[in-house]
């Protein structure tokens, strides 16, 4: 399998070959029966997962379902019963918790809009657990860690073994990579190969792109108000609506009553699958720019460590 | 009709052009199941049928572009045709996605759910377009890495 080619038909169902791309895919196409079905088993995919996320939304949301109705008379009795259904419940909800949340709402807004007041942010994370994990040398250390964030997709985390040595992972917004304290360096054509590390990174928690994850969680979570900060901040907090949302249980915001910048962030109850803590906290160190140069590997390595590069189609 | 539905993809790639013709087909293959001989294929029959809706979308349409010649779709509906049977491997893909993790699900939303394609993804997240192509190349891999592991789990053969 020529891998231009998986990367052409990709290109192609995303919409985005030029002329010369999309000849050279129908010339792959025609060549042999064998390639013509490798590209229908890759639109098979594409094609159901279309068909799975359309559908987990028209369950969770009512205006996609309600599209599918408009645009499918000779469906309707099937879908108007549903949505009808999801309809009244959402009308109940409105109804019944609508206006106490309508200020924490409006106080979440102000969250969105000072999260594009600092592209570049430090942080320092910390484990809330009595007992935090010991740290093993192929995992980088959580607690203590510094998360350095520019919007919307750099990053560079630092965490410390308590002999000093450090474990680095980050993106250059084109490149991933992980420093180990010893053995080879690693980048990735794929930005975001390397955020697994990252706390809560599978769980849409608010670190590098702050807007969009806030934005997620927004849609998952309950949100009320949190009592004021020892500094003085005010804060929310946010429930999560369900179990089918893989985030922590809950969390505390505390941010800057004028500008709206988060200042620090509680997760309770983080999914364990991966291990991790249990709960930890985020605090904004400062804003200070980071230069372009920061996020890149070389930044953070002597020049004589060895670079294995992954390269993906 | 999953195989129908895929092949109309494979041409028209938009899922709201997708849908409409995948109803348009629905109706027809109802309005005309009389003439279907069921020693054929019925799906091939459908993908047949389809294909006609595809060109009539297409001359309704003149400003979109199927961008394939008319051999290469020969080429696909073949394949279409032939493959005409569910794949039984793609049942596990539900399972996948619910495994995938959330920023992974939330370019798959705005790919899938919003129907917008990366140069817009990129503009709304402030990445590049080819950023997000990656991404969602990656994405796929892993889903087809997945589907393809339960299967070996599960004892279906390649």
């Amino acid at each position: 399998m020529n891998p231009n080619m998986r990367t052409h038909i990709h290109h192609y169902l995303d919409g985005i070959t030029d002329e010369k791309q999309q000849r050279e895919l129908g010339d792959w196409i025609k060549q042999c029966p064998e390639n013509a079905f490798f590209f229908a088993e890759e639109v098979a995919l594409h094609n159901h997962l279309a068909d799975i996320i359309q559908a987990h939304n028209e369950v969770a949301c009512i205006a996609p379902a309600e599209t599918v109705a408009m645009k499918s008379p000779f469906t309707w009795s099937r879908v108007w019963g549903p949505v009808g259904l999801v309809l009244a419940a959402c009308l109940m909800l409105l109804l019944y918790s609508g206006i106490p949340r309508l200020n924490a709402a409006q106080e979440f807004q102000k969250l969105l809009d000072g999260s594009e007041k600092f592209p570049d942010r430090t942080y320092r994370i910390q484990s809330l657990d009595s007992h935090p994990d010991t740290p093993d040398e192929h995992r980088l250390p959580l607690d203590n860690a510094i998360l350095h964030v520019r919007n919307p997709d750099k990053f560079v985390l630092i965490g410390t073994f308590p002999n000093g040595d450090k474990f680095q992972n980050g993106s250059d917004g084109e490149r991933g990579w992980s420093i180990p304290p010893r053995g080879r360096v690693q980048t990735s054509n794929d930005p975001m190969r390397f955020r697994g590390a990252l706390p809560g990174h599978h769980h849409g928690i608010p670190f590098v792109n702050l807007k969009m994850d806030l934005i997620q969680l927004r849609e998952a979570y309950s949100i009320g108000f949190a009592g004021n900060h020892p500094n003085g901040w005010p804060g929310i907090t946010l429930s999560k609506k369900s179990n089918e949302y893989r985030g922590p249980r809950n969390i505390s915001i505390w941010y800057d009553r004028d500008s709206g910048v988060i200042q620090q962030m509680d997760f309770h109850g983080m999914p364990k699958a991966r291990g991790g803590p249990d709960s930890l906290s985020v605090s904004l160190i400062n804003t200070n720019p980071l230069g372009d140069s920061f996020f890149q590997h070389q930044s953070h390595h002597g020049a004589d460590r060895i670079i294995q590069q992954e390269e993906f189609p | 009709m999953p195989g129908v539905s895929a092949f109309i993809t494979s041409i028209v790639r938009n899922f709201e052009d997708r849908n409409d013709i995948l109803q348009d087909t629905a109706v027809a293959v109802v309005e005309s199941f009389e003439k279907y001989d069921p020693a054929y294929n019925f799906t091939a029959w459908a993908i047949g049928i389809a294909r006609n809706k595809i060109r009539n979308h297409f001359r309704n349409k003149p400003f979109l572009q199927t961008g394939f010649e008319e051999d290469v779709i020969d080429a696909i509906t073949t394949a279409f045709e032939k493959t005409s049977e569910p794949n039984p491997r793609l049942g596990f893909l539900n399972e996948c996605v619910e495994r995938l993790d959330a920023r992974s699900r939330e370019l798959c939303d705005l790919r899938y759910k919003s129907d917008i394609k990366p140069a817009q993804i990129g503009q709304k997240l402030g990445m590049t377009a080819n950023s997000i192509s990656k991404s969602l190349l990656r994405i796929r891999e892993r889903l087809r890495e997945c589907i393809n592991l339960k299967a070996r789990q599960a004892g279906l053969t390649p």
